[in-house]
């Protein structure tokens, strides 16, 4: 079902060829009646930002992010199509048509509401700060004068950014594991990161002694929709109601993130 | 934990066909189109000449990113589709038209004008002096930089993940944030861009070699 771009090297090609033929056309028309007719759901979505967007041991798309995605696809009826974005056009690929919906981790921000409609909250968790035990950090204030790596775009340094701790140095990353590695390596005091992650990292390094420092407010996050698409936003937004009760969302929640699925809020 | 293996690996080296095909793109419009503008650089018109150097200064003053990004984003917002391929090849068009035609321009200049005039003086026409004697002097200075500039376009194709290409570096980078070992992977990653750079680095000097033959007589 998943079709994922790289592998089809050749429809591209032609595709786009195809896709200029026809650029004329369709390009008004309201993104659910698009997606109906065009039989095929364009999802963007990171693939390296796992666990959400990434790849399992066959180099094929996986993560919750994805799994959300062909559930989605899934109950459209249609197949699916991941454009594969990074974390910094995810939002140009949804606003020029090059995707019908990001679903990539977007957290919640009034800025980022002007530009998208966020659909329900498909996702929360914690993020957290992790550091090695010797670090002494036992809240934000501490993080004054240290170097916290995150990956540029994330939560984190959303999140970081706003809490205005003095002399704490923000250093943005490309990517988790780049995000990960620096902590490793010891180019930053600490990292922003999610409890999967930091998991991760602690089972690859036992002898480094990493540990959760402080728990930052929850990170929650939605999918992101073109303003004005309210027949889409009203479809997607039933669709995470009837999974959020059915308790599919949970599943795969807890198949990526490791943990239980607090109570998703509503707006 | 997943570590960097076979499938990791063959997933990184099919995405070096991504890499290839935005060179072969970039070169084949960039040196096409780089030849146009380099002919009208050396045009009697004033006018053409210098709106060339605008150009070329313009576009050689505005990093790749950015082009690619206009190409893809900027035009769609315009209404025109290009899709990530087109809009690619237009922005390494772009790109490497600029670059190449103040090489090439650069390489015509650099052959003496006692050229042109003696050519003048044996009844050749202008575009005779150019075809049969400047040109062939030219290319032999040109051909050196203009390799080195081939690696660099390479190189910069990893810019054209931001629309969406799995390209080498990018396939790097997904399989170091699958496996969490950005060492293996961008080792590959590395590897693989040496072996196709490598035949334009060799080219390139091989070049510079020959070119100690005297090519102001």
């Amino acid at each position: 079902m998943t079709n994922h771009r790289s592998p089809h090297f050749w429809r591209l090609l032609f595709g786009t060829l195809a896709a200029l033929a026809l650029s004329t056309v369709g390009a008004s028309a309201q993104t659910f009646d698009a997606i109906q007719k065009r039989g095929k759901l364009l999802a963007a979505i990171n693939l390296a930002a796992p666990p959400f967007g990434t790849t399992d041991s066959q180099m094929q798309p996986a993560g919750y992010d994805v799994d959300m995605a062909k559930l989605l696809a899934r109950d459209l009826g249609v197949s699916l199509e991941i454009v594969p974005v990074t974390n910094e056009s995810r939002i140009p690929a949804l606003l020029t048509g090059k995707a019908d919906i990001v679903i990539s981790v977007l957290q919640i921000t009034p800025e980022r509401a002007k530009s998208v409609m966020f659909t329900a909250p498909y996702g929360i968790h914690q993020s957290l700060v992790l550091a090695p035990a010797a670090t002494k950090i036992t809240s934000l204030a501490d993080l004054s004068n240290k170097r916290v790596g995150v990956a540029r775009g994330s939560v984190y340094a959303d999140i970081l950014a706003r809490s205005a701790i003095p002399g704490i140095q923000i250093i943005q990353f490309g990517d988790d594991s780049a995000t990960l590695n620096a902590l490793v390596a010891g180019q930053v005091d600490a990292i922003g990161t999610v409890t999967f992650l930091a998991n991760e990292l602690k089972k690859q390094y036992p002898d480094r002694h990493f540990e959760e420092k402080v728990s930052l407010q929850d990170n929650i996050y939605a999918m992101g929709i073109r303003r004005g698409d309210f027949d889409f936003l009203r479809w997607v937004n039933t669709f995470i109601f009837v999974h959020a009760h059915d308790g599919q969302i949970a599943t795969l929640y807890e198949k990526w993130m490791g943990e239980k699925l607090k109570n998703l809020p509503s707006f | 934990m997943r570590s960097v293996g076979q499938a990791e690996l063959t997933y990184i080296l099919l995405a070096a066909r991504w890499t290839v095909l935005l060179s072969l793109a970039g070169l084949l419009g960039g040196g096409m189109f780089g030849a146009v503008l380099t002919l009208a650089s050396i045009a009697r018109s004033r006018l053409l000449r210098r709106a060339v150097t605008v150009f070329a200064q313009m576009v050689q003053g505005t990093p790749l990113l950015i082009l690619l990004l206009l190409a893809y984003f900027g035009l769609s917002a315009l209404g025109l589709d290009l899709g990530a391929l087109l809009s690619s090849l237009l922005a390494l068009t772009l790109y490497g038209g600029a670059f190449l035609t103040t090489i090439w321009r650069a390489a015509i200049d650099a052959v003496a004008p006692g050229q042109w005039e003696g050519a003048a003086a044996l009844g050749l026409k202008r575009g005779q002096q150019l075809r049969l004697v400047i040109l062939p002097q030219a290319l032999r200075i040109a051909l050196p930089p203009t390799s080195g500039f081939i690696v660099q376009m390479i190189k910069n194709t990893s810019l054209a993940s931001i629309v969406g290409f799995i390209e080498l570096t990018r396939a790097g980078q997904i399989v170091s944030n699958a496996t969490f070992q950005p060492l293996p992977a961008f080792a590959a990653v590395a590897a693989i861009y040496f072996v196709l750079c490598l035949p334009f680095t060799l080219l390139s000097e091989w070049l510079e070699e020959r070119r100690t033959m005297p090519t102001n007589p």
